[in-house]
Order: C-alpha cells, then sequence, then structure tokens
C-alpha cells in the first residue's frame, strides 16, 4: 500500500548563488531560470543533505565541491544554513565556510516537535543530546549518529525522505556505451548511469522481486523511441538493444551503436523504475538529447510513476517543450528569479492563470516573459 | 488612458508611440507602450521576435485555419488586454499588421483570418468564464489594423519624413502629390531600371549573406509598388552590405516618431483610408479629437470602427 510522505520543505541560505532558498515541491514539478541562476545549486542542495546524512560531511562537500559553497557576497561571518523539516521534524546545519573549505566543525540542530532533541555548535567538537555531552563522530553527522543508534523511530520520515533522495545531473555516457560485464549486486541507477546496464539485466532476471521495473522501462521506452527499441536482452552478462521487427540474435547492437538519445531515456527511465515510494528524483535539464516527442513521452511516463508511487520528481529545464508539457499545471512550474529575495518563486505567484492560459509557457519562456536574464533594452 | 500597441516591425516598434503621442497630446499624458519589450528586441538582433501574418498569400483555408504569426499576435493582444500581477490592463489594444504586397486587395481576407485566429484562441480557452471573458474584452478593447502596403508608405505623405529617413536633399523622389500612400506606386525610371550593379559590396558577399541584406527592391516584388524598396534605392549606398544607407530602426523609427501628422492627414479625403481609420479608432477610444482635427475623409471599410457589423469580434473587426 502507497503511504503518502509527510510535506517537506527545505531552506538553504548563502549557498553558492542562492540567498535565500526556500521550497516545498511535490510532484512533477519544473525548476527554470536564466543560465547561473541557481537551478543546479538547487539539485546540488538536496544531492549534499543526502550525502551529509548517509555519508558525512567530507563527502557531502566533495560530492558538490566544498570551495566556493558560500554565496560571494555573503558576510563573512555568516555560515550557510539548510534547514530541512519533514513533518514536525527540523533538522538545521550551519557551516562556516571560507572560500576555500569548512573552517571548522558545522552546527546542528535537531527538532521533533518544535522541541530541541540534539544540537552541536559551530566551531565545538561535541555536541548534546538533551543536556549529555558527547564527543563528535569522526564520520557521521550527529543525526546519523542519533539514527544509527536505532532508539529514535521518529526520525523515520527524515531518514527515508533523505535516502531517497536521488539527483541526476549528467550521466557518463561514455561509459554506458561502454560494453561491460553486468553485475549482479545493482538494483538502482547510480548518479553517473554507469550500472545502467547492470540494473536491467537484475531487473529483467527477477520480475517479481522488482515489480516488472525492467517491463515498465522497455514499455515506456517503446512510446518514446518507437523505431528504436522493442527490447534489450542480455547475453552472457553484455547489453544487446534489439529494434521492433528484429528476430535474429545478430541484429542487437551493443550499447556502442544506439543513439544517445535513447541511453539518455533509458537513464531516466531507470532511475524513475528504480526510485522508492515517497522519493525525491531531480533530473538537470531533462530534455538533452531528447526529441520533443521523446520529451513528451518520458515526461508523461514520470507523471505516471509520480503519481502511482508519491515521487517528486524535480526537472530544470531551459527547453520549450518541457515547458509546454506544463500549461495545464502552472502552480508545478517555480522561477528562479535574480529580483526575488527567496526562490523559488511558484509561477502563479508570479502571473496570473488567466494571463498564462494565453499562451504556451514555451512561447513566453521564449518571450523572456518570466525566467529571463536582465537584458539592458538599447539596441546594440 | 495606457494603449499597448502590437506592431509587427521594427519602425513601427521604435516611432509609433512617439507619433502618436504627438497626435494624441493629452495632460497627463496617455501611455502609449509597444509589445514585445525592449529586452526581447535585443534578444533577438536579426529580426523581429515575430513575424506578420500577411508576407505570403493567405488563401481561403487560412479563414478557418490561420497562420500561427496570427495566432502569436491574438495571444499577445489578450495578454496585454488582460493585465497580469502587478500589471494593470491595457484600455486600449492595437495590433497593425502590414498588408503586404502579396496581400494586396485582399484586405478583407486578411481581417477574416484575424478573426478566425481569435475565435479559434477563445476556442482553446475551452468553454466557461474565461472564454466569455475573454470574449468581452476582445470586442471592447482589442483592435485590429493594417499600414498599406507597410509603414513607409506614410513617408511618402510627409517630404519632411523621407528626410529624416536619409534621403538627400537633392535626391528626386518621383511619388505624384495626387496618389494615395496606400496604393503606393512610383514610376521612377532608374529606380525601376536599376540593377545589382549598383550595390558592388551586397554583389560581393558570398551567397549564403546576400539573402538576408538582400535589399527589397533587389528582389522579386513589385518593384514599383514597393514602398520600403523604393525608400531603400533613395537611400542607396553601393559601400553598404546592405546596399542603403536607410535603417528601419534608428532612421524609419525616427521619422515615424516626428511625422508631421497635419501633412498625412491633409491628404485628399479619398486617400490614406487605412490609417483614417487607425486614427479614427484612436480618437473613439481615447474620447479626443486628434490634434490634426477629428477625422475626416474616407475610412476603410475592412478596419473602420464605425462599419456596421451583425457579430463583431474585435473593436473594428
Amino acid at each position: 500500500m502507497l503511504t503518502t510522505m509527510p510535506g517537506y520543505t527545505i531552506q538553504a541560505q548563502n549557498f553558492r548563488v542562492l540567498d535565500h532558498l526556500e521550497w516545498s515541491p511535490g510532484g512533477v514539478c519544473l525548476l527554470c531560470g536564466p543560465n547561473g541562476s541557481g537551478k543546479s545549486t538547487v539539485l546540488d542542495a538536496l544531492w549534499f543533505l543526502r550525502t551529509l546524512f548517509e555519508r558525512g560531511h567530507e563527502s557531502a562537500l566533495a560530492a558538490v565541491g566544498g570551495q566556493y559553497f558560500r554565496k560571494l557576497d555573503a558576510p563573512e561571518d555568516e555560515p550557510v544554513e539548510f534547514t530541512l523539516t519533514v513533518g514536525d521534524i527540523v533538522w538545521k546545519l550551519r557551516f562556516p565556510m571560507s572560500i576555500a573549505g569548512l573552517r571548522g566543525s558545522f552546527g546542528e540542530e535537531l527538532y521533533r516537535g518544535g522541541e530541541l532533541v540534539l544540537r552541536a555548535g559551530m566551531f565545538d567538537e561535541g555536541w548534546y543530546l538533551g543536556t549529555e555531552r558527547h564527543a563528535r563522530d569522526e564520520v557521521r553527522c550527529c543525526a546519523r549518529v542519533l539514527w544509527d543508534r536505532g532508539e529514535s523511530e521518529w526520525m523515520q520520515p527524515l531518514a527515508n525522505l533523505l535516502s531517497g533522495i536521488r539527483v541526476y545531473k549528467s550521466y557518463w555516457l561514455n561509459q554506458v556505451q561502454r560494453q561491460e560485464q553486468t553485475s549482479a549486486r545493482d538494483s538502482y541507477l547510480e548518479r553517473s548511469g554507469r550500472n545502467l546496464w547492470s540494473v536491467l539485466a537484475n531487473w529483467k532476471a527477477s520480475p517479481r522481486h522488482y515489480h516488472d521495473q525492467f517491463e515498465w522501462v522497455m514499455s515506456a521506452a517503446r512510446e518514446a523511441f518507437p523505431e528504436l527499441i522493442a527490447t534489450v536482452e542480455f547475453d552472457r552478462g553484455l547489453p544487446y538493444i534489439y529494434a521492433p521487427g528484429a528476430t535474429e540474435a545478430e541484429q542487437g547492437l551493443p550499447p556502442s551503436r544506439a543513439a544517445e538519445g535513447l541511453l539518455t531515456g533509458l537513464l531516466h527511465l531507470t532511475a524513475v523504475a528504480g526510485a522508492k515510494p515517497g522519493s525525491i528524483l531531480a533530473f538537470d535539464e531533462m530534455e538533452n538529447q531528447l526529441h520533443p516527442h521523446a520529451i513528451r513521452s518520458l515526461l508523461s511516463a514520470m507523471r505516471r510513476s509520480a503519481g502511482e508511487r508519491d515521487l517528486t520528481i524535480v526537472l530544470t529545464t531551459h527547453s520549450p517543450v518541457v515547458l509546454n508539457s506544463f500549461r495545464d499545471e502552472p502552480e508545478q512550474v517555480y522561477v528562479l528569479d535574480r529580483t526575488c529575495k527567496t526562490v523559488p518563486t511558484p509561477m502563479t505567484e508570479l502571473h496570473t492563470e488567466d494571463w498564462l492560459a494565453q499562451a504556451k509557457l514555451g512561447t513566453l519562456y521564449e518571450r523572456l516573459a518570466f525566467a529571463a536574464p536582465r537584458i539592458d533594452g538599447t539596441e546594440p | 488612458m495606457k494603449i499597448a500597441l502590437l506592431p509587427t516591425g521594427r519602425t513601427e516598434w521604435h516611432g509609433l508611440p512617439g507619433a502618436l503621442k504627438n497626435l494624441f497630446p493629452a495632460e497627463p499624458a496617455h501611455e502609449f507602450y509597444v509589445v514585445p519589450t525592449a529586452a526581447e528586441i535585443r534578444s533577438n538582433p536579426d529580426g523581429f521576435p515575430y513575424p506578420g501574418f500577411t508576407t505570403t498569400p493567405l488563401r481561403a483555408a487560412h479563414e478557418t485555419s490561420p497562420p500561427e504569426a496570427a495566432e502569436e499576435l491574438v495571444g499577445r493582444a489578450a495578454q496585454e488586454a488582460l493585465g497580469d500581477r502587478g500589471v494593470s490592463p491595457a484600455d486600449l489594444v492595437i495590433v497593425l499588421d502590414d498588408l503586404e504586397l502579396a496581400n494586396s486587395g485582399q484586405a478583407d481576407r486578411v481581417c477574416r483570418v484575424f478573426c478566425a485566429a481569435v475565435q479559434g484562441h477563445l476556442a482553446k480557452l475551452g468553454a466557461g468564464g474565461r472564454s466569455t471573458r475573454m470574449q468581452k474584452i476582445f470586442r471592447e478593447r482589442v483592435s485590429f489594423h493594417l499600414l498599406v502596403p507597410m509603414i513607409e508608405a506614410i513617408f511618402f505623405a510627409d517630404p519632411g519624413a523621407l528626410k529624416t529617413s536619409g534621403v538627400p536633399e537633392a535626391m528626386p523622389v518621383d511619388f505624384a502629390p495626387t496618389c494615395d500612400p496606400e496604393d503606393f506606386q512610383t514610376s521612377d525610371t532608374m529606380y525601376l531600371a536599376e540593377t545589382a550593379a549598383a550595390c558592388p559590396c551586397w554583389s560581393g558577399l558570398p551567397r549564403h549573406r546576400q539573402k538576408r541584406l538582400r535589399p527589397k527592391w533587389l528582389g522579386d516584388v513589385d518593384r514599383a509598388r514597393h514602398p520600403k524598396g523604393y525608400l531603400q534605392w533613395l537611400c542607396r549606398d553601393g559601400e553598404a552590405s546592405n546596399c542603403t544607407r536607410y535603417n528601419e530602426s534608428s532612421d524609419g523609427g525616427k521619422a515615424l516618431a516626428g511625422l508631421d501628422w497635419a501633412a498625412v492627414m491633409r491628404r485628399p479625403a479619398e486617400q490614406m483610408q487605412y490609417i483614417r481609420a487607425f486614427v479614427a479608432d484612436l480618437e473613439d477610444a481615447l474620447g479626443q479629437a486628434p490634434i490634426t482635427g477629428a477625422v475626416a475623409g474616407q475610412q476603410a471599410r475592412d478596419t473602420s470602427r464605425f462599419t456596421p457589423r451583425t457579430r463583431p469580434v474585435l473593436r473594428n473587426l
């Protein structure tokens, strides 16, 4: 049975180009803004929090690049702050950063129902659980230490949310194109996408265990790329892509011969199919390498899956095709606008629905009606 | 009042607000503004952000399936008439397209095509309140007017505008004062006989650049009836890559902004019928006669606000 995730909000201050981020995404939603407005930075904030909880702050900083972590024009004494609110749980983090990196221990607070449960001050080598003082763990953040004790069931929504974050920014297509032996261990798609074939092979081998995820991916891929793919088969651990009508074994194409758009589509679909219910998935510029038909088809598959499994799917885009597919739900489109102190702003707060209904969103985007760079109006 | 102008060329975009401010002076001044925004203009350095819909001949089929360019104009007009968060709606929205030579003699069809685009837009909004509200807004606050055959024609009604456009003082202009600029015709023999030899710089360009920079008069058009082509030729410069000194934005815009409306409006009563229909529509909407006096003379039936219509779609169609 589908259990619905409690509402959540992510906040960040002074993180890279963002003054103040405050966002509660849900369903399939779109982030748009001019180049450099912070779309990818929002995704990095999500990935940072996940990695911090899963693998500690050093890995988290490395995952998103510890240098230039703080907004360049932020006052030096202001830390980079993150707050994640899940239901009645609030996790606050403060990072004293210089341009070069972390200046000392970071601050951390965890609240349950408004009550402070744990606290670690910035530059303090210890932390408090209630009134008990503890030494910091070398790797894990304090919230993780508490969760690992197994005595704080109430933290489950926070832990679930964090472990369910997946951010796909740029796939390593050159690795996906290599025909390498699949591994029996992979059951979900890595951030780089390089284990695509292993994941698909395992899903295909155990359809009941993996809820027919392989067939879901193939079915959606056939819709998106009708001339290119009927199925993928594995021969002695090596993947072969079969186009519709291919009947002979030698008609199977190795990944190196497949269209890059098809591989990208398979990666997107595999990422979605492998996500646990309630997860947050993010795709940076999902439209890259894709034909408009494929974009629309993949978005439709994402929407179906998000609805069935309570997924949050965050997409960043510059594509009018992607934007147009949100014509009937402009409230799912969020704009990163440098003139707003807090971002992102829901499109429906910037423009009335009546006004938006007069043109396609992609057309309005192209016309610079929203999410546009600041352009001096004088003709060159 | 706040008046949105949606032209389809840079000359009008640059010059029309100033020209209309001069024609309808008021205290406080009316706000004439142009769509698209200045940022959008700058972001489209190689052309106007959207095309007009009359550059190719319109056929009967377009009356049920209007070109996308007409739909684009309708959508933009709707947004100006509606207003947005923090943006008040325009009291009047005027879409202005050329009646290009390709559609000469079928202004009625051009108007029907635009009406069809409006109806199509309303249909897309779906049945219900939004569509009904927009229908009323279109009927009360949006007009569609034609520049016949194009904005440069009006400069031939005002010698000062030709001069501002860059036509040299000594250059003879072959356009009889008795001729209607909206039925433009020149018999300048030198112009009509001119060849690409007058444009050595343009001729030397690689073929792929020639198309974009080709002066209008050198194209495959009815040269005698092309006021912009003639104006470009009057300002010809063989050393310029587009063979003319005339610049639509700077020269054309300036000429239009400083237009001598008195010279235009005192043309014989049967001339400038489309311009008269346009100015009369403004006069009616603003509740104010233009500085040249209440519009007299004949107005084009196709676009006059005062032509009786059983089921109007716009203020004037």
